[in-house]
């Protein structure tokens, strides 16, 4: 599916319809429809296994969908080059780690690749928005040390000052809360919500229920291959649909200061304590 | 930028150093006095005639090879993603090994240019064996496939050159030894000029990619989402570090630990971004492999060393000094 313009008003940033994936036959997703605009900020949630790090593959363009396509800014995500996209497009997902030793300035410089060719130095300008993305991201003071010698929550923080780098129109996060205590959690949601005022679309896709009810403004439930329940916090966070997608028994109530959805968990559907 | 400047310079006054001991070594001090005088005597012209036909093309011989193993050492070590890669892991050396004692049983050892055409086309088979296994695969599937197809294509390709020279009975063993330790007593202008072209041209092409190398290190995924055709790429490094050593095999045999040792010294020493790594390593490279044949001529003269030698003797201590620090 290829819409005519390019960038054009009415045009989404990021549209997915009806892909579908599966690995070794074994299907994962079954007509997933997504559409991202921007300044949108969508939490994708959904248990173990239920294909949330395999959309964010297909939405990426590192895994082409069997069925159904991604299309980006109206153009069919495989006909774009790699390097198309990363200059619109970032992706905070968890990794391998390296044995090279990079420092973190260099890991966050990284960012700015798709803006250069094969062979090229840094300029001032680079400089000022790796310093930027540093500074956004609470990483300044770790810039001289080497990345492997990081904490796996200052780790995290130094993909996302790369993925600012790029200066891209949507970010995708990958359980972005691995490895994170509650305050890089709370400090990540805050930082999320400043480069989303900016303009920034974001898409997080998460297990941690609290944590994308407390964050996003849009939630989807990944349930057996498709989304489901799309809407404000408040609507898809409820105890039918955590029964029916998690089989959890929950108890959802509001939070007592932001009025926003709170769920505490109190054991499994059917399976006692 | 300055730091490359600096680096560079540095390296360059070293390998200079190295390029005129390597030259004059072995001259006597009346002999030095002479390369002065500039007369047109016959004893002036001899000196000079040894220089210039004899330590000079085999001083570039040397130094070209070492700028080529350790160049690909880094390519090697940073597509495989592994700082212990190097360049002969994917069965590189026991391909052009296996080419060059089939040629020297066929042809004699005198026939040089089939021993080099020969072990040139050993190489390439074995790397051809090795992508053909591995292309297909994805990330970290991709490395390890290279890695242990390597291994086994580089065992295989052994024991047929074994077998080779068991059978043949051949009397060139001493040639066949020198081969295989590294040689670089055959060094002549068209060996230094076709190896440089193929070299150099091969090193271009890299280092106009240095950025592209720093995001494969950074694994398949991120580097992809960082605006690279991991597969292109990648196909693209290992194909051109495999043929700049293919080339270097076929004309100074197979030397050992540049490709290993020097990229790791160089790593230490300025980091591991390649845009500095790739000109520091082709400077120490190169200056590491003169100096290691000038030790190689000179230390048992008047019987002159393998220089494989000298470098697993100097590399290998090196590399376990590293591994402890560490």
């Amino acid at each position: 599916m290829t819409l005519p313009c390019d960038g054009c008003a009415g045009t989404s940033l990021l549209k997915c319809t009806g892909i579908r994936f599966g690995y070794d036959k074994r299907p994962v997703l079954d007509g997933i429809d997504l559409t991202v605009e921007e300044g949108d900020f969508v939490g994708v949630i959904g248990p173990n296994g239920s294909g949330k790090s395999t959309l964010v593959k297909l939405m990426s363009g590192l895994l082409t969908p069997l069925g159904g396509d991604v299309a980006f800014k109206g153009r069919d995500m495989a006909e774009l080059s790699r390097r198309e996209v990363a200059k619109e497009l970032a992706v905070v997902a968890q990794e391998e780690t390296v044995d090279f030793g990079f420092n973190v300035a260099e890991e966050v410089m990284l960012g700015r690749s798709p803006h250069h060719g094969g062979l090229h130095f840094e300029s001032n300008s680079d400089r000022d928005l790796v310093e930027d993305a540093m500074r956004k991201t609470g990483v300044q003071h770790l810039a001289d040390r080497k990345t492997e010698a990081l904490s796996g929550g200052e780790r995290q923080r130094v993909r996302i000052a790369r993925a600012l780098a790029q200066q891209p129109r949507v970010l995708l996060l990958d359980e972005p809360t691995n490895h994170l205590d509650l305050y890089s959690q709370l400090s990540l949601t805050e930082l999320m919500h400043s480069i989303n005022q900016d303009g920034l679309a974001i898409v997080l896709v998460s297990h941690d229920i609290n944590f994308v009810s407390r964050s996003c403004r849009r939630i989807e439930i990944l349930h057996e291959g498709r989304l489901r329940f799309g809407g404000p916090p408040h609507e898809v966070i409820t105890e039918a649909n955590l029964r029916s997608c998690f089989h959890i028994e929950a108890v959802v109530d509001a939070n007592p200061i932001t009025g926003g959805p709170r769920m505490t968990p109190i054991g499994r559907v059917n399976g006692g304590l | 930028m300055r730091k490359t400047i600096l680096v560079s310079l540095g390296l360059i006054t070293l390998l200079v150093a190295v390029s005129i001991i390597s030259l004059l070594i072995g001259s006597t001090g009346s002999e030095i006095q002479r390369l002065w005088a500039m007369d047109n005597s016959s004893e002036t012209r001899r000196v000079w005639t040894i220089l210039l036909s004899y330590r000079l093309p085999r001083t570039l011989l040397a130094a070209l090879a070492g700028a080529g193993l350790a160049s690909s050492g880094v390519v090697f070590q940073g597509v495989l993603r592994n700082p212990l890669a190097d360049p002969y892991l994917i069965g590189i050396a026991s391909g052009g090994a296996l080419g060059a004692v089939i040629s020297i049983v066929l042809l004699g050892e005198g026939h040089v240019i089939g021993t080099s055409l020969a072990a040139f086309a050993g190489s390439l088979t074995a790397v051809a064996m090795v992508y053909g296994l591995a292309a297909a695969k994805r990330g970290a599937a991709y490395i390890n496939t290279v890695i242990l197809a390597g291994v086994i294509v580089g065992a295989f390709m052994n024991a047929l050159m074994l077998l080779t020279i068991s059978v043949s009975g051949s009397d060139e063993m001493q040639r066949i030894l020198f081969w295989l330790m590294g040689d670089l007593s055959l060094a002549d202008y068209g060996k230094v000029k076709s190896a440089g072209v193929m070299a150099l041209t091969g090193w271009v092409l890299i280092y106009l990619n240095a950025n592209r190398l720093n995001l494969l290190i950074a694994g398949d995924d991120t580097a992809s989402n960082l605006g690279i055709d991991v597969r292109k790429a990648r196909s693209m490094f290992m194909a051109v570090a495999a043929l700049i050593t293919g080339t270097i095999v076929s004309v100074s045999g197979t030397v050992g630990f540049v490709g290993l040792v020097v990229p790791h010294a160089m790593r230490l020493l300025f980091g591991p971004d390649n845009r500095i790594l790739l000109p520091a390593s082709l400077l120490g490279g190169a200056a590491f492999l003169a100096a290691s044949d000038c030790a190689a001529r000179v230390v048992a003269y008047p019987v002159e060393l393998p220089v494989g030698v000298i470098t697993a003797l100097a590399g290998a201590p090196f590399f376990l000094y590293l591994l402890v620090r560490k």
